[in-house]
């Protein structure tokens, strides 16, 4: 093993390009919920790359929305803030790390996995009665850690992969091995830099190893989330191989198979779509 | 975690012949079912998707 010292690893994390102002002060303002719309709407306008990807992704099939839509302001008339928020931030995530050199890591892979336990998250949550934007946002960078790794610490990630490929064995086991950390610790750190929320970076950190919870959580339902997308082979990926699925959270989260069937449906119904938008 | 499992649902991880070439491991195939959920099978565990998708898939099976 040659794990990544702390010290080191956060100096090459705090190079990772920062996520538009625009955005991080977005965050802020969710999470103190006094955010103003005519101040988003103006100030993403003036990111005009962001303000267009933005509303390429909000014009996809998956918002269902009847007329085209052309401005921010309009986005978040007919979406709502906190949906326009995740597709802004989904916007911004893609371009920062739209041109990375890793042998092992697959771009496309890695978000149409991300957008898969994204929208299914978003199913679950909405059976489950949690916050079905909270958990859409949450799938969808619930690996960050791993996309940092594959731009901060790119030689580190190939050994991971080295490692996998050797052994066969998981990518989180195979990341504690090589690096003496995982994706979701890193996302964990890059997360609250970014100010995401407390709710989704627990969500980012925990994923994989969800904890004791008297009711369902956003972490239980991303865990559940994670797994599916996995277990339906979502991302093409040749050595994909499913996690551990936490037998508590699972209960908790308590889909019936007729529930399963349709989650699984509709997560794959809408892929294409979205990836398409977020990706192109 | 998830539970212990009977013989049957064990028999991927006894099976220690060489992995199959992917040709042989089309997508939604029982193969590729079996070899996604191959680490829990090695573990001589049961992972409650693993049935579900298996149904799932055969759902679609022309």
């Amino acid at each position: 093993m040659s794990a990544v010292g702390g010290t080191s690893r956060l100096e090459r994390l705090r190079e990772l390009p920062s996520l538009p102002q625009v955005i991080l002060d977005l965050q802020a303002a969710l999470a103190r919920e006094d955010v103003s719309l005519d101040a988003v709407a103006d100030a993403v306008s003036h990111d005009q790359a962001l303000a267009a990807k933005a509303l390429r992704i909000a014009n996809c099939s998956f918002y269902g929305v009847p007329t085209r839509v052309v401005s921010i302001r309009q986005a978040i008339g007919i979406l709502g803030l906190r949906s326009v928020s995740t597709l802004l931030v989904a916007a911004a995530v893609s371009d920062r790390f739209s041109g990375i050199a890793c042998a092992g890591f697959d771009l496309g892979r890695y978000w149409r996995h991300s957008v898969a336990v994204a929208l299914c998250a978003r199913e679950i949550a909405k059976l489950v009665r949690i916050d079905a934007d909270a958990a859409f946002t949450a799938g969808l960078l619930h690996d960050l850690g791993r996309l940092a790794l594959a731009s901060q610490l790119s030689k580190s990630l190939e050994r991971v992969y080295a490692h996998r490929g050797a052994r066969d064995c998981q990518m989180l086991d195979a990341e504690r091995a090589e690096l003496g950390t995982d994706h979701a610790d890193i996302g964990n750190e890059v997360g609250s830099r970014w100010h995401f929320g407390t709710e989704v970076v627990d969500a980012m950190r925990l994923h994989h190893e969800p904890p004791a919870s008297p009711a369902v959580t956003l972490i239980d339902v991303v865990h559940v989330a994670d797994n599916i997308a996995h277990a339906l082979d979502l991302a093409h990926d040749p050595a994909e191989i499913v996690p551990p699925l936490d037998s508590a959270a699972w209960n908790r989260v308590g889909l019936t198979p007729g529930q399963c069937f349709t989650v699984f449906e509709s997560t794959e119904t809408e892929l294409d779509g979205l990836c398409e938008a977020l990706t192109v | 975690m998830i539970t212990n499992t009977s013989a049957a649902d064990t028999r991927a991880a006894v099976d220690n012949s060489p992995p199959k070439p992917r040709a042989l491991r089309p997508p939604g195939s029982p193969e590729r079912i079996d070899w996604l959920f191959r680490d829990a099978l090695r573990s001589q565990q049961v992972h409650p998707l693993m049935d579900l998708v298996r149904r799932y898939r055969e759902k679609d099976a022309p």
